[in-house]
């Protein structure tokens, strides 16, 4: 079954084929059997009919399938308005839908292919497929951030498969080997030092792709001018998926290499996308600017979470979910703030949004909860399962407590920031308190999604039971 | 067979040194199409060593996507920039070569440490570090592009001399990004000259990081 997996996203990627050549009119038609594709997909794998190679892989895919549901209905209405606000030609949107569903299948891919050098060409079709996706608005800054994000995010890529392949060479694994974690020993005549540089110019490489610190530089901007469906694709499960690869990886060299080394580089990571979140993030005025910084607060904590292993692991793998859910909702948020507000700078009218657009506003204060940590919302428990697991082990603590104070100067700037877009008069006068319509065509993804992001901090265990409790065992006695 | 890699890999290091100083777009797609034939010549020596016939498959993909289809589809998005002339960077023309001289030096020793065989990956190295120092040191549009496609085919042509277990699919995974890396760079490059008007990445400041 693991081989034939590949025929999964080959779906996803017809639908994207058939999306460009089919008349525009025909959209619709594509999104209906993308959303129907997905839903079956999901449906097969809840009735066992058949399964990903590993929890991990499961974990992922749900995650994927699921945000891809919201991405593809919230599309619909979004891009409706973006391109009659924008004069959009017909082609353009045919083209994004096109470029939209390649992004998915290739995230699909990501989930399930468990061929490192497959991993990589899925992780490439993933950053092309957005660069174009991201230049899509076909505005200077657009074009600005999609040239930023495929000098940066090319380069390691091109580092990451260098380091894969030298990676496997130095630790004897055959190169089209489907497992992620198969045996491995050094071949002869390479010493263990080439299989700690291949992974560490795969470290370097993939968390280049992931938008880690300091090779973040590409990220706010092209998830600032990126349509608000990719900008939540991108923050919520591209930049996972690399940390999936880099973890895969690690664990593999491990059985080669020092692990402590591989383990610290990415804690060492972490903590420094969470210095460069704390920094960032009390002066930012635009919301997906804000969002995207915060994105890389939280693929920090991933790579934490990776790093410190153990029960910190699982509250990665969880953090994987939370944090997508929860940003999916304030990235589609944020660009309905944008339609309405036709900005979603808060010092350029996009301010008092609970009097004049209560449902957004509203979404806006709920998600802001949620991904800022408080209880009892998803990324809370997540959150609290990675400290923990840096907590739980004495070498660790020291470095878990620096990340608790990180989050807790991080939750001060998201929570000062958060009431200048909810509460604070805007500069344009009168017009300022008057409500504004809200098309429930955009309001219902988000309600839906709400309601998501509420239940599974309340109940994701036993919602997800089987596929929890096989993550658990798998996971929580891992260390790299 | 070892020889015939060694010339190809001391031709890809020479013209990913040439790409680095040279002064208009013409001149880096020549060399650009000098690089990926030895590319190809890499591609061919390991498959007449028999290990995997198969390459074949690669010499061919690689003339056809690098040497026949990238270098006029970049041109072409390039646009009015084709025509552009100049060494505008971090360093000057002078201090960049020296700067490639002693990151190849550095190659070489590297390729030295422990490696099968050390001669190849020197210049392997010394090629990758060179290209490195193009994508961060130029500044116009033009020669950052060719930059990011003279690394793609190093560190194809390394690809080829580690990746003895990879089969003729996973090689056509990998020209097929770099295919569409191309296509990317070209519809972005035309893009900028198109809407930005800007000729090198100074004049792109919309956006404040």
């Amino acid at each position: 079954m693991t081989t034939a997996m590949w025929v999964i996203p080959s779906g996803m990627a017809v639908l994207s084929l058939i999306a460009l050549l089919l008349p525009t009119h025909w959209t619709h038609v594509v999104r209906v059997l993308a959303s129907l594709y997905l839903a079956g997909l999901l449906a097969t794998q809840i009735l066992n009919v058949w399964r990903p190679m590993d929890p991990v892989s499961s974990w992922f895919f749900i995650t994927v399938a699921v945000l891809a549901l919201f991405g593809i209905w919230y599309s619909g209405p979004y891009i409706a308005r973006e391109a009659e606000a924008h004069h959009w030609p017909a082609s353009r949107v045919q083209k994004y839908y096109a470029g939209f569903l390649l992004f998915l299948a290739s995230l699909m891919a990501l989930a399930l292919l468990s061929n490192y050098v497959f991993l990589w060409a899925a992780m490439e079709v993933a950053t092309l497929s957005s660069v174009l996706l991201v230049a899509l608005p076909d505005q200077r800054a657009s074009i600005e951030a999609a040239w930023k994000y495929v000098m940066v995010t090319e380069v390691g890529g091109l580092i990451a498969l260098l380091g894969t392949i030298l990676t496997l060479h130095a630790i004897g694994v055959p190169l089209m080997t489907w497992n992620p974690a198969p045996k491995g020993h050094l071949v002869g005549g390479m010493s263990a030092h080439w299989a700690l540089i291949g992974a560490y110019l795969a470290l370097i490489g993939y968390a280049a792709k992931a938008g880690l610190a300091p090779f973040h530089t590409w990220l706010p901007d092209a998830h600032s001018e990126a349509p608000a469906p990719v900008s939540a694709l991108l923050s919520g499960l591209k930049l996972s998926a690399a940390v999936l690869i880099i973890y895969r990886l690690d664990r593999l060299a491990a059985v080669a290499v020092p692990a402590p080394y591989l383990r610290m580089s990415l804690i060492v990571l972490g903590l420094l996308s969470l210095a460069v979140a704390a920094v960032f993030l009390a002066f930012q005025r635009d919301l997906k600017r804000l969002w995207a910084y915060s994105t890389v607060e939280h693929i920090g904590l991933i790579s934490l979470g990776v790093g410190f292993g153990g029960i910190a692991l699982v509250g990665a793998m969880l953090h994987i979910w939370t944090h997508a859910a929860s940003k999916t909702l304030l990235f589609h948020n944020a660009g309905t703030v944008r339609i309405l507000y036709h900005s979603s700078n808060a010092e350029q009218g996009a301010g008092n949004m609970l009097r004049r657009t209560p449902w957004t506003g509203g979404l806006l204060a709920l998600g802001s909860a949620a991904i800022a940590g408080l209880p009892p919302f998803a990324p809370f428990w997540s959150e609290w399962l990675i400290l923990a697991g840096g907590f739980h082990q004495a070498a660790d603590r020291g470095l878990a407590l620096v990340a608790a104070l990180l989050l807790v100067i991080i939750f001060i700037a998201v929570a000062r920031r958060i009431p200048s877009w909810l509460f604070a008069p805007g500069q344009s006068g009168f017009r300022e308190a008057q409500p504004i319509r809200e098309p429930a065509s955009l309001i219902l993804p988000n309600a839906v999604l709400g309601i998501v992001v509420v239940a599974s901090g309340l109940g994701l265990p036993w919602l997800a039971h089987p596929l929890w409790h096989s993550l658990v065992t798998e996971l929580a006695s891992v260390h790299l | 067979m070892i020889a015939l890699s060694q010339v190809a890999f001391g031709l890809i290091w020479l013209t990913t040194a040439g790409l680095l100083i040279v002064k208009s777009p013409h001149s880096a797609a020549a060399l650009y199409r000098l690089q990926a034939m030895a590319e190809a010549l890499v591609a061919a020596a390991a498959a007449l060593a028999g290990a995997r016939p198969w390459l074949w498959l690669s010499v061919v993909l690689i003339l056809v996507i690098k040497v026949a289809v990238i270098p006029p589809v970049v041109m072409r998005g390039l646009g009015t920039r084709r025509t552009d002339y100049g060494g505008d960077g971090a360093f000057g023309i002078g201090a960049l070569l020296l700067i490639a001289a002693l990151l190849s030096v550095g190659g070489f020793l590297l390729g030295r440490l422990g490696l099968p065989h050390p001669a190849l990956m020197g210049m392997g190295f010394a090629a990758l570090f060179v290209a490195l120092v193009h994508a961060s040191s130029r500044y116009q549009v033009w020669s950052m592009l060719w930059a990011l496609l003279s690394l793609d085919t190093v560190v194809g042509a390394i690809t080829l001399i580690w990746g003895r277990g990879l089969p003729e699919m996973a090689d056509v995974a990998i020209d097929l990004v770099s295919l569409g890396l191309a296509l990317v760079l070209a519809y972005l490059a035309q893009r900028i000259d198109r809407i930005m008007h800007a000729r090198d990445i100074r004049e792109m400041e919309d956006l404040v990081g």
